[in-house]
């Protein structure tokens, strides 16, 4: 998809985000499976706005926890609104007449992935 | 000297040997003096009886899942989920290289290995769907069974000698002829199968198969019924065939509450049959049927266990037991913040008569 997008002189204008809502165990469970883990998980992104090439971050050697600086899901949104070019501090979307930020507001976008 | 009286009744741990990674697959040595165990440490571990010695031999690059002792030359054979098969002389110093290695023997995970023709030939088999026969001596390729339209859990070769058995997802058991590497029929395990319409996937699959050891059954051992392709838990069951005619006499069930496959079945000297359950998160059992009866006659409460395996002497069995390092689940609970806990496995060699000592006392 991503070759399709490039060749196709669309992958500019395309952010394509590969992930999952949290992260597997390190280990297998009993039936040779795995459990959520939400405390340590990574993703991938390409297209509009991302470096490529740009690893951020790092795991545990066991996979289990951040080593060094972790990113939170409101680091994240705050990176897809700015590379889209959302202002994710300005926008605001109402929630039964509730004025509520799109992205954390303690939050901020992570600059090494943007290029 | 003459082995002790076979009695499942008394089965009971004898010895066991704690490892710290998980392990899928446990063997006993042709010899008798050994067993190995593979998994996801990537390798080949294998243990003195007597002494509790243990080695290993480094060769695989990703986990290890299946492995079958060779019938002569002290060969023990492994294959991995990245399709790799070594030979290895299993009596060699630790980490003595293959004997040799066939690098790309499949597209991915080969599911079984096992041993036919007398020692000639080795079997491979599993997800590309495709039986492959090699020549024992030197990994070089003899023959190819397609047939089976998705991947194959399981072998089994018939006391003959003259056929073997695969058995896969879909539940198909398929023969072949040995020696003329031709299909040979196929029998319907189809109830070890299930897909819903709201189902994405498959789920289930003949995961063991055993002969009698008079040849006239099959035993064909997984989980029907399966309520979700997600975490797939199902009722464990066992089919059991009549050879001849092809036909399902009896289908067995455990006793305890278990929601994964059967594993690992035996059948012993007295025609009982031994298999091991797979449950998520709780204790299963290992069970013992005498059909036609379908419950247990007898039962053995434990963990969760992949294999197992009958010793030459006919009394003892091997299983690799799971043991949850308690970090299974929706993610880390607060006592393991500092530290990760991985599962690991106890191997477990379990007697399957009287403790003398104990009869002396009933006496």
């Amino acid at each position: 998809m991503i070759e399709d997008l490039e060749e196709r002189g669309l992958l500019d204008n395309v952010l394509v985000i590969l992930m999952s809502e949290f992260g597997r165990t390190p280990n297998v469970n009993s039936r040779i499976g795995r459990d959520h883990w939400p405390d340590c998980w990574s993703l991938a992104m390409a297209g509009c706005g991302i470096k490529q090439g740009a690893v951020v971050g790092k795991t545990s050697g066991d996979g289990a926890w951040v080593d060094g600086t972790g990113y939170d899901i409101g680091d994240l949104f705050h990176t897809i609104f700015s590379v889209l070019g959302i202002d994710s501090r300005r926008e605001r979307y109402l929630y039964k007449g509730q004025k509520l930020a799109i992205a954390h507001d303690d939050c901020k976008p992570i600059q090494e992935v943007m290029s | 000297m003459s082995p002790p009286p076979l009695d499942i009744k008394s089965v009971r741990v004898a010895k066991e040997f704690k490892h710290e990674a998980q392990l899928f697959r446990a063997r006993f040595s042709p010899c008798g003096k050994y067993f190995a165990a593979v998994g996801v440490d990537r390798l080949v571990h294998v243990w003195n009886i007597e002494t509790g010695d243990r080695k290993s031999f480094n060769g695989h690059k990703s986990w290890i899942s299946s492995m079958t002792f060779g019938d002569s030359n002290n060969s023990l054979y492994t294959a991995d989920y990245q399709g790799v098969i070594h030979c290895w002389n299993y009596l060699a110093e630790a980490n003595t290289r293959p004997r040799w290695s066939i690098p790309s023997a499949a597209r991915d995970n080969i599911r079984a290995l096992a041993i036919a023709g007398n020692g000639r030939f080795l079997l491979s088999a599993g997800d590309d769907a495709v039986i492959k026969v090699w020549d024992t001596k030197s990994g070089k390729p003899v023959a190819q069974l397609p047939g089976h339209r998705e991947c194959v859990f399981s072998l089994a070769v018939h006391p003959d000698g003259g056929h073997l058995v695969s058995g896969d997802l879909l539940g198909s058991i398929r023969k072949w002829a040995i020696g003329k590497w031709a299909p040979a029929g196929e029998l319907d395990a189809g109830a070890l199968h299930t897909r819903k319409e709201n189902f994405i996937a498959d789920v289930g699959g003949v995961r063991s198969l055993a002969f009698s050891q008079d040849g006239k059954q099959l035993a064909a051992g997984g989980f029907r019924d399966a309520k979700s392709n997600a975490f797939c838990p199902g009722t464990p069951a066992v089919l059991v065939f009549d050879w001849g005619s092809g036909k399902q006499k009896h289908e067995l069930r455990l006793k305890a509450k278990s929601d994964g496959p059967i594993n690992g079945l035996c059948f012993l000297e007295d025609g009982s049959l031994a298999g091991y359950g797979e449950h998520l998160h709780s204790a299963t059992e290992m069970a013992f049927w005498t059909p036609p009866t379908n419950s247990p006659a007898h039962a053995l409460a434990g963990h969760s266990a992949y294999d197992l395996d009958l010793h030459p002497d006919g009394r003892r069995l091997l299983a690799p037991v799971y043991v949850s390092g308690g970090t299974s689940g929706n993610g880390a609970q607060k006592r393991h913040r500092e530290k990760y806990s991985p599962n690991a496995t106890v191997l477990r060699i379990y007697n399957l008569f009287p403790d003398p000592v104990e009869k002396q006392t009933e006496s």
